[in-house]
């Protein structure tokens, strides 16, 4: 059973960000406006930024840890990360995209965890592959993206508002896309949207986040988030101020 | 007076310079255009203005400046003396006041490409594995490498048209130090002309060459 226990606070300009978050093989929503916090979220995840208090703990590993002066280098955290922009290298083609993240790992494991191959045939990426990001729709974009962050076998997959920049029939055929993945795949995935559908869609549990809070039980006037944060058993802590 | 075989020393001499000073420059400047492009710190503005000084200050000031630096009696010249080792009126000097003309040229350019890649491609590939120095050489460097490039050409045609700074620091010495914007200031003085009409020719040509060639290079990527 993956595992993921977080908790961590960070000053930010406007506000103090503080988190606490434990999640299974499930599919956790961190919905809100904008500017709340929760790309940072992802960022603090990731390595990318850095906590100023608190733990990451995913699996048995300890990726954080303000107390133990731990602090795993983004590179070696094996969290995939779908940017909002996607972020695909505009100078590699799909599959030099793809297999950007395979590079350092031994021919050995390659061969056994990390052939791109199922992964090119499954996103229906396989035609595409010496194309460049450029030449891709937002759709095929996305789809990239999120098999280059897959590549590696990641034990977390992050993914910043997938949806924002595809139109409504692209968002409901990856909705399916994602929903699959994670069932295949059996990580925590955590996903940030503002999007309301999306959320209902895709949430096993939703979080909603208020000026780097979570604000429990209280997520929505929408039925379906509101009954999802009731039924399922995340737990919810309400960060407790410092000092 | 005709053009002689030893008259091309200048002109080899020069492309020497040149080409060493870019390899100089991109050694020195990549890695601190890189780092200036992406940090912030205290007293980032003074370091950055005494970096581009070169750029504005006149070429006997920098001269000047060398030679109390680098001369029989300059804080590093006294330490070298005692080594036997002496760069005033050497080629070694030439390849100093170039550097230190041409480095900022290529520093600003360079930092400029830099800034201009969106550090998400940086961070995607940090979430992917990669160490800072393959992000580098893989992601980094290639989406700036048109702007580099646009440096290094600077940086090369600076430094093959410096004269006043090496005038002061390694002097006219004919078939040692002469380098061809030398060559043809001392042409003209003691009225050579066919020296100095070969000389501005292929500097001119040279120079012309090779902005045609970049501005080729830069279409067809």
């Amino acid at each position: 059973m993956n595992m993921l226990d977080v908790r961590f606070q960070k000053d930010l300009w406007h506000f103090e960000l503080d988190i606490a978050i434990r999640l299974n093989n499930q599919i956790l929503v961190l919905w809100g406006p904008s500017g709340c916090g929760k790309t940072t979220i992802l960022n603090l995840l990731s390595g990318l930024l850095r906590p100023d208090e608190g733990s990451i703990r995913l699996n048995d590993r300890v990726l954080f840890s303000s107390m133990d002066r731990i602090d795993i280098a983004t590179r070696d955290r094996h969290i995939g990360y779908v940017f909002q922009d996607y972020a695909l290298f505009p100078h590699k083609t799909v599959l030099e995209n793809i297999r950007y993240g395979i590079g350092r790992w031994s021919s050995e494991q390659l061969a056994t965890n990390h052939d791109p191959e199922p992964l090119l045939e499954s996103f229906g990426l396989k035609h595409l592959v010496h194309r460049y990001p450029s030449q891709l729709s937002g759709g095929e974009q996305q789809r990239t993206a999120i098999a280059r962050a897959l590549v590696v076998n990641p034990q977390l997959l992050l993914l910043d508002e997938p949806f924002s920049a595809l139109d409504h029939d692209n968002k409901v055929n990856l909705r399916h896309v994602i929903k699959d993945l994670h069932q295949r795949w059996q990580i925590p995935f955590i996903i940030v949207t503002h999007d309301r559908e999306d959320a209902a869609f895709l949430a096993d549990d939703v979080v909603e986040i208020e000026r780097g809070r979570i604000k429990p039980g209280s997520a929505s006037q929408d039925g379906k988030v509101h009954h999802l944060i009731q039924r399922r058993g995340l737990s919810l802590n309400l960060g407790s101020p410092r000092g | 007076m005709y053009w002689h075989i030893e008259d091309w020393f200048p002109v080899i001499l020069s492309l020497r310079v040149a080409c060493l000073v870019v390899i100089l420059v991109a050694a020195l400047g990549l890695p601190l255009a890189r780092f200036m492009a992406r940090q912030d710190f205290h007293g980032k503005d003074v370091c950055e203005a005494f970096i581009t000084l070169p750029l504005v200050l006149p070429p006997s000031v920098i001269g000047y400046g060398l030679l109390v630096l680098i001369g029989k009696n300059g804080m590093i010249g006294q330490a070298l003396a005692n080594l036997n080792i002496n760069l005033i009126f050497t080629w070694y000097a030439i390849i100093l006041a170039a550097t230190v003309v041409a480095f900022p040229l290529f520093y600003q350019t360079a930092k400029a490409a830099f800034s201009s890649v969106n550090v998400d491609y940086e961070k995607a590939a940090r979430t992917l594995g990669a160490s800072e120095w393959r992000i580098f050489f893989t992601v980094t460097l290639p989406l700036a490498w048109p702007g580099v490039m646009a440096g290094l050409v600077l940086a090369f045609a600076r430094a093959l048209g410096e004269f006043g700074a090496t005038l002061m620091v390694a002097g006219n010495i004919p078939g040692q130090t002469q380098t061809i914007p030398v060559a043809i200031y001392y042409a003209v003085d003691r009225g050579d002309d066919v020296t100095a009409r070969t000389l501005v020719l292929i500097i001119t040509l040279f120079s012309f060459a090779v902005i045609w060639g970049v501005n080729h290079w830069r279409k067809t990527i």
